[in-house]
């Protein structure tokens, strides 16, 4: 590790710190319908909006009708991403004449937009038209962003509020979050990436001739080796900078191009990789501030945001030791891992020299604490620990500033789970922001955290075992080989996204399991926090009393790092043991897998 | 040396194959609806236990 990379690390919490008032009070203020200054401008947008789908923005719903508005958006943006890929060779802006998706792989990307995940069974700039890209996937990163902020929203209005039976208008709450927060923030942040270089045309592919034509040998139709000599480079073109923009403040995740934010069309400099790393974060961090704002007790923002960041700091730190630390069989076998002005040093397989060591880890660990998913290097080359750390990350539901929304909506779940644990300590029913905690909201918080967990060991534990669809696509064997099965279920269910790799995902069982595995993940684990969020807003608000846990406190925030640390390594530690932490001691006894 | 726009790749000159809905197409659209559908019940059934 060195100073330059800790200094990077502490550089960009503090751009996160700085950010969370100014984001999260914006945003209070636009979902409190209050007057901002993009007022002038968007209000018109807004109203024009709303007289031509019908929407009346002073109705307010019920917990159940706003799931339901939930529900039957994403059902219908799901079916149109599924019939444009579908369709995509009758389409326009197909200048490389991109044939129809497959069924399978269309149901598995149409499901992986819709639910926030993104996850990526196919090559962007292989698969998918401009036409695909823009108004397909990059619509989706709009809009399945908008949907979490949209039950963030609810949620904190569930707290705040006190004896009503509704939480305000999804529709309503749908369109200023994507007109009032997101658009403006893709606009401005497209035109940086643009400047520095990020591409952004609809042009046919380029062609670069080869200065020195490679020989490459391949398996032909008949098996046999087939030898031929490669002359030019297909050079991938598009409208990259304003998806790759929204991928990241949506931490939607999903590249324009294969190799994600490790490719130079979509992240070209140090400069353009910091801000995709402070877009993961930044929205979610805001809405910490969002909370203590709207309920009125802006101590207890800070103090989760304070959670948060410990949770961020403790698996950066775990990441950057691990992959600085290099491997021990190079090390073993006398190779030089230290860091010199010529060398980085540590493990750099599957890592961008442009970006270095610790830009890696803080974007691994980003990217996997919140639900983005989009990598700058290849977690599959991690050290052992160093790929514990984003796998866990996903396993504590990404709620370390989390999603864009479904970070804060998950958090407030162990919010419900550590007050009611602080209740049973002292023997008082649970009060959290002058509402009781009663039995029926823990059961929606534990029905969130056990679906989650469900979900992912019992596929894992499927694909484990079944040598023919399952373990037959697994390139590694052993422990490994069981991290990159455990790691694309857990990706799936959090709506995470990111790939350790190492699996030919693109097959009927995990195309249809994983599809599956991220509709569970997204709405079933969006109803309960919306039943807690109705259940608590029609409650009396109860003064705060000597008894009362206070939520304010740095006490509060360790309860709090503790019981998602808890509920998270009993839930995984005997997976991960089997993985991650047993493959790390092999390594160091000489063995790779 | 890049050739510029105007440039052919590969599958420009492979025939795109019209596919007619499929089997498969009908069983995702199904499997899809079902879930919702089964949320919709989920959602109802939360409802029911708040009540």
């Amino acid at each position: 590790m060195t100073l330059n990379g800790w200094l990077q690390i502490l550089f960009f919490l503090l751009a996160i710190f700085l950010v969370t008032p100014l984001l999260g009070g914006y945003m209070a203020r636009v979902f409190t319908r209050r007057r901002t200054w993009l007022d002038p401008v968007l209000r018109p947008f807004e109203r024009l909006v709303y007289r031509l789908t019908g929407v009346d923005e002073t109705h307010d719903m019920r917990w159940t009708e706003y799931a339901g508005a939930v529900l039957l958006f994403s059902a219908v943006s799901m079916a149109v991403l599924y019939a444009m890929q579908r369709l995509q060779h009758v389409l326009p802006w197909n200048p490389q004449r991109f044939g129809a998706v497959a069924p399978a792989l269309a149901f598995n990307t149409a499901v992986s937009f819709t639910t926030n995940t993104n996850w990526q069974a196919y090559g962007g700039e292989s698969t998918m038209s401009y036409f695909t890209q823009m108004a397909g996937l990059a619509y989706q990163n709009f809009m399945s962003a908008a949907v979490g902020i949209s039950v963030a929203i609810a949620f904190i209005r569930g707290i705040a509020q006190k004896e009503k039976d509704t939480l305000g208008n999804f529709w309503v709450d749908l369109v200023r979050a994507t007109l009032r927060v997101l658009l403006p923030i893709a606009i401005v942040g497209a035109l940086f990436l643009v400047s520095q270089g990020v591409v952004q045309n609809l042009r046919p592919y380029d062609k670069a001739a080869l200065i020195d034509p490679q020989t490459v040998t391949t398996a032909g139709a008949d098996g046999k080796p087939q030898t031929s000599v490669v002359r030019e480079q297909t050079i991938a073109q598009g409208p990259v900078a304003s998806q790759e923009i929204i991928k990241q403040f949506g931490t939607n995740g999903g590249g324009f191009f294969n190799a994600n934010s490790a490719h130079p069309f979509e992240n070209p400099t140090p400069l353009t990789n910091l801000l995709e790393m402070f877009g993961i974060f930044a929205i979610s961090a805001g809405l910490t501030y969002t909370l203590g704002s709207m309920t009125g007790s802006r101590g207890h923002g800070w103090a989760i945001w304070g959670a948060m960041a410990f949770l961020f700091l403790a698996g950066v730190t775990v990441a950057y030791w691990a992959e600085a630390r290099g491997n021990p069989m190079l090390t073993a076998a006398g190779a030089d891992q230290t860091v010199t002005a010529m060398a980085p040093g540590g493990n750099m397989e599957g890592k961008e020299v442009r970006f270095g060591i610790a830009n890696t880890a803080l974007f691994a660990t980003a990217t996997t604490d919140a639900s983005c998913g989009a990598i700058n290097g290849w977690h599959d080359s991690f050290t052992p620990l160093g790929g514990l750390v984003p796998l866990a990350n996903i396993q504590l539901s990404e709620v370390v500033f989390g999603g864009v929304g479904a970070g804060m909506y998950g958090v407030l779940v162990y919010v419900i789970l550590s007050v009611f644990i602080a209740g049973l300590m002292v023997g008082r029913t649970p009060e959290y922001l002058g509402k009781k905690i009663q039995a029926f909201e823990v059961q929606m918080a534990m029905l969130t955290v056990l679906v989650f967990s469900l979900l992912i060991l019992t596929f894992t534990a499927i694909s484990s075992v079944a040598p023919t669809f399952g373990t037959s696509s697994v390139f590694n064997p052993g422990p490994h080989g069981l991290s990159e099965l455990l790691y694309a279920y857990s990706s799936a269910a959090a709506n995470n996204g990111s790939a350790f790799g190492g699996i030919s995902v693109n097959t009927n069982w995990y195309n249809t399991t994983l599809g599956v595995t991220m509709l569970f993940g997204r709405f079933f684990m969006i109803i309960p926090p919306l039943a807690i969020a109705g259940s608590l807003s029609r409650k009396k608000h109860i003064p705060a009393s000597a008894g009362t846990f206070p939520v304010t406190t740095p006490l509060f925030s360790a309860l709090l790092v503790g019981v998602i640390v808890i509920v998270g390594a009993l839930t995984f530690f005997p997976a991960l043991s089997l993985g991650p932490i047993v493959e790390h001691f092999m390594i160091n006894a000489g063995q790779v897998f | 040396m890049l050739n510029g726009s105007g440039v052919t790749w590969e599958a420009r000159a492979t025939p795109v194959a019209v596919r007619r809905c499929s089997v498969l197409d009908l069983l995702f659209v199904g499997v899809g609806a079902l879930f919702f559908v089964v949320s919709i019940g989920y959602v109802a059934a939360c409802d029911r236990l708040m009540k």
